[in-house]
């Protein structure tokens, strides 16, 4: 097992274990989570496979689920947020960006934000519609997503600037 | 089957992608019973469209049966509607009821007749009584082995013997030409109470048609002038331009009663 691999894993277990043990006690009042877990997905290498990542993702939601007993909702939305990760990319690093050049510790905070805050949305808005099922739900999918959204991406923006940047 | 690989390895993260979204979907529907509810209930409203929506081609493909079945039951509920209508008779008659399809209808001429697709091999002869679910369409005029000649209501020559449903006041069912729909009912005494809405329905009076078969209402009505009777003009519950499936009744009785009644022109 080469460095890099190494470092998924740890990355992949590690936040699992988070998450599940840690942050998702953390209510703040008493209805929203961060999910720090996401890191996973926002620092997973840009110039790796986009399949197998996919792939991945959809695994690490499942063991989300598993720790979370949350059935398949982390799975549906961690591979969603993976599935649209080069779009969101895209349109914030610029088109003519090549994803294996993108390293995270050197990007602005601005376009750090941006990008965290994209797959976050797109991640708790995949999350909240499975979890709510239902359209008459729909005020409370937006406000789940938005005020979770919001708070999740405070947070991995802290952890990374506490910790990524400085490496 | 190149082209194939080349599209599938082309969409591969789409395919991925929507394979393992509806794995996690089956994995969330099992979680809890809420989302097992939501499921079901999603999948009943599904599954009932597709099959509603591919059931419309069946229907189209039944129809033929369909229509086929609802003749015989049509023909058993006349039966039984004949024999109910008779509940005041000691003896009731129990009339056969055959269904026929019309072949040819003409409605435009003074002198009218239908073909029915059943004949003499069907039971079907002369003097035999032709109706609808709406009322009386004619009398049987010829046959022949296959197939039936009935002179219609829509015919000069055709009178049937009526009566005002609400009084038993009898009269004279006759077309006089023009209009399909509008017939005039002669002879009913000035004696009669009468008005405009009325129903008519068949007297009962020769062995044709049974009593009581609705025929129309009355929609207009005056004094004949130097006579004591009405002149009624009926409108028929039966639209005769629009026939399709009828019922021939014959009244087993026929012979019996004509042997020793005069004939009478119904």
């Amino acid at each position: 097992m080469n460095n890099r691999t190494f470092n998924i894993v740890a990355l992949f277990v590690g936040l699992v274990l988070a998450q599940g043990l840690i942050f998702d006690k953390l209510l703040i009042a008493q209805q929203y989570v961060p999910y720090i877990a996401l890191l996973f997905i926002i620092l997973y290498p840009t110039y790796l496979n986009q399949t197998i990542f996919i792939a991945v993702s959809f695994f690490y939601g499942l063991s989300l689920d598993m720790i979370g007993l949350s059935g398949g909702l982390q799975a549906g939305a961690c591979l969603s947020a993976a599935f649209v990760r080069p779009m969101i990319l895209r349109s914030v690093f610029g088109i003519s960006a090549d994803y294996s050049a993108i390293k995270f510790a050197k990007v602005s905070f601005a376009q750090w934000f941006v990008y965290c805050m994209l797959v976050v949305m797109m991640h708790h808005l995949v999350l909240f519609t499975l979890s709510a099922f239902s359209w008459d739900r729909w005020l409370w999918v937006l406000q789940q997503t938005v005020v979770n959204g919001f708070l999740t991406t405070a947070v991995v923006s802290l952890f990374v600037f506490l910790f990524v940047s400085k490496k | 089957m190149q082209q194939l690989i080349n599209a599938i390895l082309k969409f591969r993260n789409a395919l991925v992608f929507s394979v393992l979204f509806a794995v996690s979907l089956l994995l969330t529907s099992q979680s809890s019973s809420y989302h097992r509810d939501l499921f079901s209930k999603w999948s009943t409203g599904l599954g009932s469209w597709m099959h509603e929506s591919t059931g419309i081609l069946g229907y189209y493909m039944n129809l033929a049966q369909d229509n086929q079945r609802l003749t015989e039951e049509n023909e058993l509920l006349l039966k039984e509607l004949l024999l109910q209508k008779q509940t005041d008779d000691s003896r009731p008659i129990a009339y056969g009821v055959g269904a026929a399809r019309v072949l040819r209808n003409s409605f435009l001429l003074d002198y009218n007749y239908l073909t029915l697709n059943i004949g003499e091999n069907q039971g079907v002869y002369p003097e035999m009584g032709v109706v609808s679910a709406q009322g009386i369409v004619g009398v049987v005029r010829h046959t022949t082995p296959r197939y039936a000649q009935v002179m219609s209501l829509l015919n000069k020559d055709l009178q049937v013997n009526a009566k005002l449903k609400k009084s038993h006041h009898f009269g004279s069912l006759k077309w006089e030409g023009g209009n399909p729909s509008a017939l005039k009912l002669n002879d009913v005494p000035n004696t009669a109470s009468i008005a405009i809405g009325d129903t008519i329905t068949t007297g009962g009076m020769s062995t044709i048609f049974p009593n009581g078969i609705p025929i129309g209402t009355v929609s207009d009505f005056s004094q004949k002038p130097l006579t004591n009777f009405y002149e009624i003009e009926v409108t028929l519950f039966q639209d005769m331009t629009n026939l399709g499936v009828v019922y021939v009744i014959e009244n087993p009785d026929r012979n019996e009663m004509d042997s020793f009644q005069n004939p009478t022109d119904e």
